[in-house]
This record gives structure tokens, C-alpha cells and sequence, in this order.
């Protein structure tokens, strides 16, 4: 990493926290909410600058080592935020991803970020297809993960008649409910997709279309949790609570899947 | 030049004197009141909590010197009062309070940003002053000072409400269901209400819904001949009694406002009809005592049961919230009285200025003229030099105390340099140069 990309990537860092703590503030007043916006949206250019510079300085897509697919994944999360801050006006959701995106890609500073050589196996274009999918559909998850927890916390406060600062900032319950629901879907469709192309490029790759490496296997775990969730919404009317914490038990599996199985396992995918 | 308020509101005086003392048309008595002699400007707010006369009143002429400034106002108001209304005096002189100068000022942005208002915060009257406002300032009624001083009270009534949550948490009980309901439905628009019980508590609270969007109203009661006429209120429809689990099915948010001694809705009742629902959310409202749905109904999944405690709590927290924000609000309302008392400041400094620079050029001309007639050989060129010599060392010994005076002016110590400066220099000001 040169020193450009160094100092973007502490400048990134520097602005998320600014957004957090102008989010956080913006619970107790409302016009700070103006300021966590920009700061936000700044902290965003920075985040796509850095990522740009890495693409150009290493001269390959931004998904081959986890730094740099962590730096990816928490740029989608940001711009998934952004637009459904601008589409639904969801500006509370702030309290929540500026913190995680922050937390993440600090811990991304510790990740593998260069190898000596490049896998051969990760040139070419069916991977950049099959990481780039699976990426995205973390990010819509990970928005789907957020908007349940914010959609259990607002629950509790109707149920429990006890209500908080962050009651009066969190939206509707149907708003939450409806919006975690398309995510996933959207999270799920990508998901789908990235499985395919990935098994495509492993049948040319490794001569084997499905080897039930660990992160093959996380996956498919992925893919049924989310796909039961998708499956009890549209036939057994399962909404609100049950869903919401299902929505988060699939993002268990996620979490193990980008982080657990790339970093700890033996696996294929280890490099990645 | 001094500012003033007279004025009574829901405080000071009972609804029989306040009635009183309403003003049909504003406007038209702000135009009377600034034609009364020692009266530059007036403004008059009239609302059903209050009536308030502000002024801008030089009282210089119209008393003798040494009677206090505040009750010679306090007397002129009143007289003016009593003659426009045709009120004798005698009925609200002792409910009537007097804020002059800072103090009018203070009042005036306070009451603009619901500070004084009999619920704390609410928005209305800034809309009311707005337009008391506008209505003098049509009728020519309004001059510099007051003007700005309502434009900055309209302003500062602004900053409170969306920089502060004084305005912002329902503080009644039909609006505080509003506001839960809007926390589970994101809109009310184009949902189902189901009213159990036509009594006058429901049809208040269906009001305050409808007011949000509600409609297809379902209005069902023991005697069917009320449920009719309430929906027809409503452009509802009427049930019977028995028809309320099959309605229970359709609605998403149900008002109950029975006088029936035990549970009209039971947790069967509402499980059935949340199996037909295909757990959609219900928002029962039960402002009945007795209560009229069994409170085990609120721990089954998706639905929402509150009680008139439960909004009576609600509707306490958020005034407490208020009374919080209000400790922001009183903040914004201190510095944007700072903010105009520097602005006051500043315009005093200007007719100061004028002053000094005249009596300046007075002493200058007169120099000049006695120095020239000493000095008969001079030509023309020289006669020049000589005098722009007096203009230049008046201009460069001026520059500083011209600006600092405008400077200082208006920091908090403003009048006290004024004054320091008139004294110094021994100027009078107000006795010529001086009109706003």
C-alpha cells in the first residue's frame, strides 16, 4: 500500500467516526442531523477514493485479498445506506452503519493485504463475477441485518410502553419490516447468482464444480436460512418479529462466511 | 426612544376579561394605537390566551421629565385600551403586565417559540404573531425597530421548534395514539379503523386520526341508531354489536370507548381474527374504564394494545421532554435577544456619529475662516492646502472613534461607550438627526 492509499484509508477512517459520533448526536439533537449527513457522505468519498487508488495501484478487481474485499464490502454497505437515506428517508439507520462500517474496516487494517504471488486461479473474469455478486449480496444482508435490529429495538419500546430517544427517531414498524424484507430478497438473488458463476469458475479453475470446501458449505447454509426466510414470508405470513430475528440468524451465517471461514478455516477460498 | 409591551393573557387574567379585550382587527388597531402622540410604531397580538400592544414609544414630549417611563407607558396603553375597546380601564388595569425595553423583547421571542403558551411549545402562536405582524405592517402601522423585532421574534419562534424537540412529542391523549400508531403504520392513509362504542371519548380520538389520513370507518354500538349516526359523522359505515370479530379481521387500528363493565374484546377474539389477518399489525386503542379489552390481548404477536394510562404516560413523558427542551429554547431566545439588542445598539450609533462629525466641521469652518482672515496674502493654491490641511486632520483623528464607536456599539457594553462618548465629546443626541 502506498502512502496515498495510506493516508486515504486513515482519512476514511477518521471521517467514519466523525459520522458516527454526529449520528450518535443527532439522537438527542435533531439538527445535527444535517451535519452527520455530510459527514457521511464525505466519509464515503474518501472510502471510494481509497478503494479507487487500491484498484489502480495493484492493477486488479477489489475483491482477490480480504483487505481490499473488506474495503469493498463496507463501500456497498455505505452506498446501500446512502441511497435508502435519500430513497426513505432513513436517516436514523446512520446510528447504526457508521459504527459498523467504521469497526470493520478498522479491523481490515490487521487483514492479509498483499500476497508474492497472484493465484492463477483468481485471474479472469468468471471470479470477478462470482466475487463481485457474492460481495453485494453481503452488503444488501448486512442492510437487511441493521434494519431488523433497528426493527426488534423499536418493537420492544412499543410492547414494553417505555421509549427511548431512539424511539422517536426510529421509523414505522411496517417501513423496517417492508424494507428488511426487499433486502434480503435482493441479498438472496445475489447470493444465488454468485453461487453459480462460482461453481462455473471452480469447474474450470479446479476441475471440480463443487468440492464442499467450508466456505461452499457456509454457503449453502447462507442460502437456506435465507431462503426459509424468504419461503415462511411469502407462504406462512411470517412478518415483524419472527422475521426479524431470522433475518439476523442468516446474517450469523454470513458473518461466519466472510470472516471466520477466509481467516481461521482451511479452505479453498483461504486466500481470498 | 423606548420599547414596550402591555398586555394580559391566560396567566394574568380570567376568559371574562380576556374576552374583553380581543381584537377583531388587529391591523386596524395597531394603525390606531401608532397614531396616539408619543407612539412611533405599534404592533397589537391578539389571540384567545392573550392581547399584547407593542410599541415603540418617545415619551419625551408628551410627559414632563422625571415621571417613570414605564407606568407613563403602562397609563398611555391602558387609556388607549379602554378608548378603542370601550372597556373601562378599571376592569383590567390590575391584570396587565409591562415589559419595556430588553425586557418587551425577551417576552416577545418567548411567547413566539410557545414558551408562553398554555401548552408548552405548541406552534400555533407564531402563526398568530405572523400574522398580527403582517396586518400592522399593512396598515403602515410598523416602523424600523419593531419591525425587525418581529421578523427576529418570527425567526428565533422558527429556530426553537427545529433545532429543539419543544414542538415535537404529542400532548394529548388522542394525539399521543396518533403517534404510536404512526410508529407501527407509516402512514394512516387508507387504513381501516373499527370504533367499538359511539361515545364522545372515541369519536374525539377518531378525529384526531381521521386529521392524519384515516378513513373507512366502521362504527359499531349496542344501540345501533348511534353507531349510524356516528359513521355518518365519519362517512363510515355503521355494525351491530355482534359484527365486531368479522370487523376486527378487516381493521388495522380499533377504538374502544365502552361503558360495558367487562371485556368487549378478549384474546380469542383477537387471535382469530389474527389468523385471518395473516399477522398484519393491529393497533387497539382502549380508552374505556373499565377497560374494555383484556390486556392479555397486547402480548399477542404483532399486536399493539394501549390504555388510557398508557397514553395519559405517554402524553406526561412527552410534556416532561417539552419542559426539557425548553431549558434549549430559553437558551436560542437569550442569544437572539443579545443579537438584537447589539442590532439597537448599532443604530444608536449612528446618529451619535453624525453628531460628532457635524460639530466637527462647525469648529473646522469656524477655525479655518478665523485662521484665513489672519492670513490675507495667501493665493488661491495656498488657501486650498490650508483647508483641506483642516479637513484631513478632522478625517484622520475621526477615523478611529467612527469605527470603533459602530463597532462597539454593539457588544454588550454598547450603550455604556455611547453614552461615554456623547458625554465626552458633549453631544445631545435625540435633539436633532434623530428619526426613525
Amino acid at each position: 500500500m502506498n502512502h496515498v492509499s495510506a493516508v486515504l484509508y486513515v482519512l476514511t477512517l477518521a471521517l467514519y467516526a466523525a459520522a458516527a459520533a454526529a449520528y450518535f448526536g443527532f439522537l438527542y439533537f435533531r439538527h445535527w442531523e444535517r451535519g452527520a449527513r455530510w459527514l457521511g457522505r464525505a466519509a464515503l468519498i474518501a472510502h471510494t477514493l481509497t478503494l479507487g487508488f487500491r484498484v489502480v495501484e495493484s492493477g486488479r478487481p477489489p475483491f482477490v485479498y480480504l483487505f481490499e474485499a473488506t474495503l469493498f464490502f463496507t463501500w456497498l454497505l455505505m452506498v446501500n445506506f446512502t441511497l435508502l437515506e435519500s430513497l426513505i428517508g432513513l436517516k436514523v439507520a446512520g446510528v447504526f452503519v457508521t459504527p459498523i462500517t467504521f469497526v470493520i474496516l478498522f479491523s481490515a487494517a490487521a487483514m492479509p493485504r498483499e500476497a508474492s504471488v497472484i493465484d492463477p486461479t483468481l485471474a479472469g473474469s468468471w471470479v470477478a463475477v462470482h466475487l463481485s455478486l457474492s460481495i453485494l449480496g453481503y452488503a444488501a444482508f448486512t442492510m437487511a441485518f441493521i434494519l431488523s435490529v433497528m426493527y426488534l429495538l423499536q418493537e420492544q419500546q412499543l410492547r414494553a410502553k417505555a421509549f427511548s430517544v431512539l424511539f422517536r427517531r426510529l421509523p414505522a414498524l411496517d417501513v423496517l419490516d417492508t424494507w428488511s424484507h426487499r433486502l434480503v430478497a435482493i441479498g438472496f438473488a445475489l447470493l444465488t447468482l454468485g453461487i453459480i458463476s462460482g461453481s462455473i469458475w471452480a469447474g474450470y479453475a479446479w476441475g471440480s464444480h463443487w468440492s464442499w470446501d467450508p466456505k461452499e458449505t457456509w454457503s449453502v447454509i447462507t442460502w437456506a436460512v435465507y431462503g426459509t426466510y424468504l419461503l415462511l414470508r411469502a407462504r406462512f405470513g411470517w412478518h415483524g418479529r419472527k422475521a426479524a430475528y431470522l433475518a439476523m440468524v442468516g446474517y450469523v451465517a454470513v458473518l461466519v462466511n466472510f470472516f471466520v471461514v477466509n481467516l481461521f478455516l482451511n479452505s479453498l477460498h483461504r486466500r481470498l | 426612544m423606548s420599547l414596550v409591551c402591555v398586555g394580559l393573557n391566560h396567566k394574568t387574567a380570567p376568559v371574562e376579561v380576556r374576552e374583553r379585550l380581543a381584537f377583531a382587527d388587529p391591523g386596524q388597531a395597531s394603525a390606531a394605537l401608532a397614531r396616539v402622540p408619543g407612539v412611533v410604531e405599534a404592533i397589537v397580538v391578539s389571540t384567545c390566551n392573550r392581547a399584547e400592544l407593542y410599541a415603540n414609544v418617545d415619551l419625551r414630549g408628551a410627559v414632563g421629565i422625571a415621571v417613570d417611563a414605564g407606568a407613563a407607558a403602562r397609563g398611555l396603553i391602558a387609556g388607549f385600551l379602554s378608548a378603542y375597546l370601550g372597556v373601562p380601564a378599571d376592569l383590567f388595569r390590575e391584570h396587565l403586565y409591562v415589559h419595556e425595553d430588553i425586557e418587551a423583547v425577551s417576552h416577545l421571542f418567548s411567547v413566539g417559540a410557545g414558551l408562553d403558551s398554555m401548552i408548552l411549545g405548541e406552534t400555533q402562536i407564531l402563526g398568530q404573531i405572523k400574522d398580527c405582524y403582517l396586518a400592522a405592517k399593512e396598515k403602515g402601522a410598523t416602523g424600523k425597530v419593531l419591525s425587525e423585532m418581529f421578523e427576529r421574534a418570527l425567526r428565533t419562534g422558527k429556530r426553537g421548534h427545529s433545532e429543539t424537540g419543544i414542538s415535537q412529542n404529542a400532548v394529548s391523549v388522542s394525539y399521543a395514539a396518533v403517534e404510536l400508531a404512526r410508529k407501527v403504520f407509516h402512514s394512516l392513509e387508507g387504513r381501516r379503523t373499527l370504533i367499538i362504542g359511539a361515545g364522545k371519548m372515541s369519536e374525539l380520538v377518531a378525529k384526531d386520526l381521521e386529521g392524519d389520513g384515516l378513513h373507512q370507518v366502521v362504527v359499531a354500538n349496542r344501540t345501533f341508531e348511534r353507531a349510524e349516526e356516528m359513521a355518518a359523522r365519519f362517512g363510515g359505515r355503521a355494525a351491530r354489536f355482534d359484527e365486531v370479530p368479522a370487523h376486527l379481521a378487516l381493521a388495522d387500528v380499533v377504538i374502544s370507548s365502552t361503558s360495558a363493565p367487562g371485556f368487549v374484546l378478549t384474546p380469542e377474539m383477537v387471535r382469530a381474527a389474527m389468523r385471518q389477518r395473516r399477522a398484519r399489525p393491529l393497533f387497539l386503542i382502549d380508552i374505556a374504564v373499565p377497560r374494555d379489552i383484556d390486556p392479555a390481548c397486547g402480548h399477542i404477536e404483532n399486536v399493539f394494545l394501549y390504555d388510557i394510562d398508557d397514553l395519559q404516560a405517554v402524553v406526561e413523558a412527552n410534556l416532561e421532554e417539552r419542559r426539557r427542551e425548553a431549558k434549549k429554547v430559553e437558551r436560542i431566545v437569550d442569544e437572539e435577544v443579545r443579537s438584537f439588542d447589539a442590532w439597537l445598539g448599532s443604530l444608536d450609533a449612528v446618529p451619535l456619529i453624525r453628531l460628532l462629525r457635524a460639530k466637527a466641521e462647525t469648529i473646522r469652518r469656524a477655525e479655518l475662516e478665523k485662521a484665513l482672515a489672519k492670513l490675507p496674502g495667501l493665493d488661491e493654491k495656498e488657501r486650498a492646502v490650508v483647508e483641506a490641511m483642516s479637513s484631513l486632520i478632522i478625517n484622520k483623528l475621526l477615523n478611529d472613534p467612527t469605527l470603533k464607536l459602530k463597532e462597539l456599539a454593539t457588544s454588550a457594553e454598547g450603550k455604556l461607550y455611547l453614552r461615554a462618548a456623547s458625554e465626552l465629546f458633549n453631544l445631545k443626541p435625540g435633539e436633532e438627526g434623530e428619526r426613525r
